[in-house]
């Protein structure tokens, strides 16, 4: 995949972030003395790049054996900090070569229980001889704020469309690809500040064109976006309410979305969608309810079945009025 | 494979290890330590297979007691229960010089069985020997409320036992799973541990004579299980809930049903569309499930189990909001609908959830990023581009079976 072909192996080769860039550059001058990092900020700017690229630069030839690469997405509860982060954290680094110290890169940090960040703070504490931690996450206010008083926290920007589209023309220039200006604002228009989706739009409309524009890239979007949300959204407004829940189970059981996926997209979709202004308002709050309710509550086929259910009403009472 | 029963096998020999009912455990041990000859005798009671004979026959062991067991197959005249409790019981025992002094303990199963033609007299005698005991006396019921043991009740310290709750129960499966290698669904265990209504032993028996001597155990297994009489008791309990006219009524079904709760609000929300068809019925209805089911998202943060009588109103009033007349169908969903599409689902959810991981841990993201930012684009190359899709194939280590399913072309 190109995202991995083209992914920087230096901080030089870092186009964005310039003041972040130059911060961390100095840590690397004296490693023994870089603190613990937290990068927060929205998906697609570059945060996992940045650690793998310090981690390259620190740890060189060794990096593998001395990085530990987790997703707390994936291993989001208290074990995975005990099991795997402690044991490791621990590990002698040994006085051959000079490796500073292990380093764990912690990825989608902000998915951690409560229990598992505190057990975190504390290993933290306790290791930082031998170990070092760079923590990403989107929203840096998800963490503790003991565990942020312990870090050295850059903020990254969602990337410029500019930025987005040079990266996405060198590309093209290596891959032998032509990318038209309507392509490229087409595929920026589509993937906002996120550079992992535009270089995955990319990828993919080569597979059906050498040339891409405007045309090629809809055509990407158009297959690789679902549209069941919309389907469904479509036939709960319309008052089809059994077909909508079992579109709804669908996307839950076999897509396999989550609720809190889900219930985003749904939020999407339905500003698409022409209401007037006043009925813009009410669709939020109704969404933002039951959002609130899905945190709140212990079953989520319930929630997002009984939001579905508010859509269908919706529509009933606006055509009563019209 | 093994000839013993898993009941047997798997019934606990020590106090900790018996499953629930820690507030009857409790005072049973009390009862027991501070035993001594004039005190009332014990009479645990609550629904089959919830662990009275357990208890009884564990603290027996774990305090020294010789156990002097009668139950159900036992004739219950009064001249047998003299016969075998008598002697010990009333008359100063052999045994307590021989079991370290603390001598033994009878235990009577069933007491509520003792009143049939053949058992004249039965109750009398135990009342006799409760009377002049000179060692503890256990007896055990599932209905204490007969009016015939209205004696015995007086006579005794009532300790009650409740239905084990469906997480304990599914845990104990888990465990016997385990140990007899078998690899089991969860939702398959759900459904058997449903089916036994927080009954130990039938749980354990159901577990037995589906998985003996295999190595997995899946939804289709269990599905033959649903007992003819389960689904229609589970039917008759969702005819009346839906049949409820206001909310007085509502409740009490609810009340009355024995469905797990958390179940019950899940079987509910599946039916509910039928009952109501006009949206906006529908639409407060439902606004009511989702409150209930806030109230049981803080019963499980919090644990205050005080709370639930607010879920089950707002249930109550969810289903009894309108009176648009019952939904009167001859067949109610159960088990849930979304439960069986778990089940069917199963392995292309598996499929894709090693996709995901295989796909995260090369491209430095979680499986949730995997499955939205990676997963539609590389549907569109392995679909367009046969070269890039098998380098990209080779590169992820993907097997045939994933390299098929971001092939093939989704239906809509």
């Amino acid at each position: 995949m190109w995202v991995e072909k083209y992914r920087p192996k230096t901080l030089d080769e870092v186009t964005n972030h310039k003041d972040t860039i130059q911060s961390l550059n100095a840590f690397l001058a004296t490693p023994k003395a870089m603190p613990h990092l937290l990068f927060a900020g929205p998906a697609g700017t570059g945060k996992t790049s940045v650690a793998l690229c310090i981690a390259q630069q620190l740890l060189e030839k060794h990096w593998r054996d001395y990085t530990l690469e987790l997703n707390a997405s994936d291993e989001r509860g208290i074990n995975m900090i005990r099991e795997r982060v402690k044991a490791f954290s621990r590990h002698a680094i040994g006085t051959l070569g000079n490796i500073p110290f292990n380093l764990i890169i912690l990825d989608e940090c902000d998915q951690m229980t409560a229990d598992a960040q505190t057990a975190l703070r504390r290993i933290m504490e306790t290791n930082s001889r031998v170990s070092r931690f760079i923590l990403i996450c989107n929203f840096s206010s998800k963490i503790i704020a003991p565990i942020q008083s312990r870090c050295v926290i850059f903020r990254f920007a969602g990337l410029k469309k500019e930025d987005i589209v040079g990266c996405l023309q060198r590309i093209s220039k290596k891959e032998a690809l032509t990318l038209k200006d309507d392509g490229a604002s087409a595929i920026v228009e589509y993937c906002g500040g996120d550079l992992r989706r535009a270089i995955n739009v990319l990828q993919a409309a080569s597979t059906l064109s050498k040339t891409v524009d405007e045309k090629v890239v809809l055509q990407v979007v158009g297959q690789a976006s679902p549209k069941e949300v919309g389907e469904m959204l479509k036939k709960a407004f319309a008052g089809n309410y059994l077909e909508a829940r079992d579109m709804l189970y669908d996307l839950m059981t076999r897509r396999g979305l989550s609720a809190t996926d889900i219930i985003r997209q749904i939020h999407r979709e339905v500003l698409k969608l022409d209401f007037p202004e006043k009925d813009r308002a009410e669709l939020s709050n109704i969404i933002g309810e039951y959002d609130f309710r899905l945190v709140e509550g212990a079953n989520e086929d319930v929630q997002l079945s009984a939001l579905l259910a508010q859509f269908a009403k919706f529509n009933a009472d606006g055509g009563k009025k019209a | 494979m093994s000839d013993r029963m898993w009941t047997e096998k798997y019934r606990p020999d020590t106090l900790s290890l018996i499953v629930g009912n820690e507030e009857a455990k409790s005072t049973f041990i009390a009862w027991l330590k501070r035993w001594k000859i004039g005190d009332k005798a014990a009479l645990l009671y609550g629904p089959p297979g919830t662990g009275k004979t357990t208890l009884a026959q564990v603290a027996s062991k774990e305090f020294g007691y010789r156990l002097i067991e009668m139950n159900a197959s036992d004739v219950r005249t009064k001249e047998a229960i003299m016969r075998v409790a008598g002697p010990t019981a009333i008359e100063d025992s052999l045994f307590k010089t021989l079991y370290k002094g603390t001598g033994s303990m009878l235990f009577i199963d069933e007491v509520d069985g003792i009143f049939g033609r053949e058992d004249r007299g039965g109750v009398g005698a135990v009342l006799k020997i409760i009377a002049e005991a000179k060692i503890p006396i256990v007896l055990a019921a599932n209905d204490p409320w007969n009016p015939r043991l209205r004696y015995l009740r007086q006579a005794c310290e009532t300790i009650r036992f409740y239905e084990i709750r469906p997480p304990m129960l599914i845990a104990l499966l888990k465990r016997i799973c385990r140990s007899e290698g078998i690899d089991a669904d969860k939702e398959a265990l759900q459904i058997i541990v449903e089916n036994s209504r927080g009954d130990i032993r039938s749980a354990t028996n159901d577990l037995q004579s589906l998985a003996e001597g295999r190595k997995t155990l899946k939804v289709s297994d269990v599905e033959r299980l649903s007992p003819r009489d389960r689904q229609a008791d589970v039917q008759e309990t969702l005819r009346k809930i839906f049949l409820a006219e206001n909310f007085k009524q509502a409740r009490r079904a609810l009340d009355e049903s024995d469905i797990d709760y958390e179940m019950l609000l899940q079987t509910l929300h599946d039916n509910l569309p039928f009952k109501y068809v006009d949206p906006s019925t529908l639409a407060s209805a439902y606004n009511k499930l989702s409150q209930a089911d806030v109230f049981l998202g803080r019963i499980t943060r919090t644990q205050s189990w005080s709370l639930l009588s607010y879920a089950l109103e707002l249930m109550a009033a969810g289903i009894a909001s309108a009176n648009e007349g019952g939904y009167r169908s001859a067949q109610y969903r159960f088990p849930p609908y979304k439960i069986m599409l778990l089940a069917r689902t199963k392995a292309e959810r598996e499929l894709k959830k090693n996709l995901c991981l295989r796909v995260g841990s090369k491209c430095h993201v979680s499986s949730r990023v995997a499955n939205n930012d990676f997963l539609p684009f590389m549907k569109v190359i392995f679909r367009n581009d046969a070269s890039l899709a098998s380098s990209i194939a080779s590169w992820l280590q993907l097997e045939g079976e994933m390299v098929k399913y971001l092939k093939q072309v989704e239906a809509s």
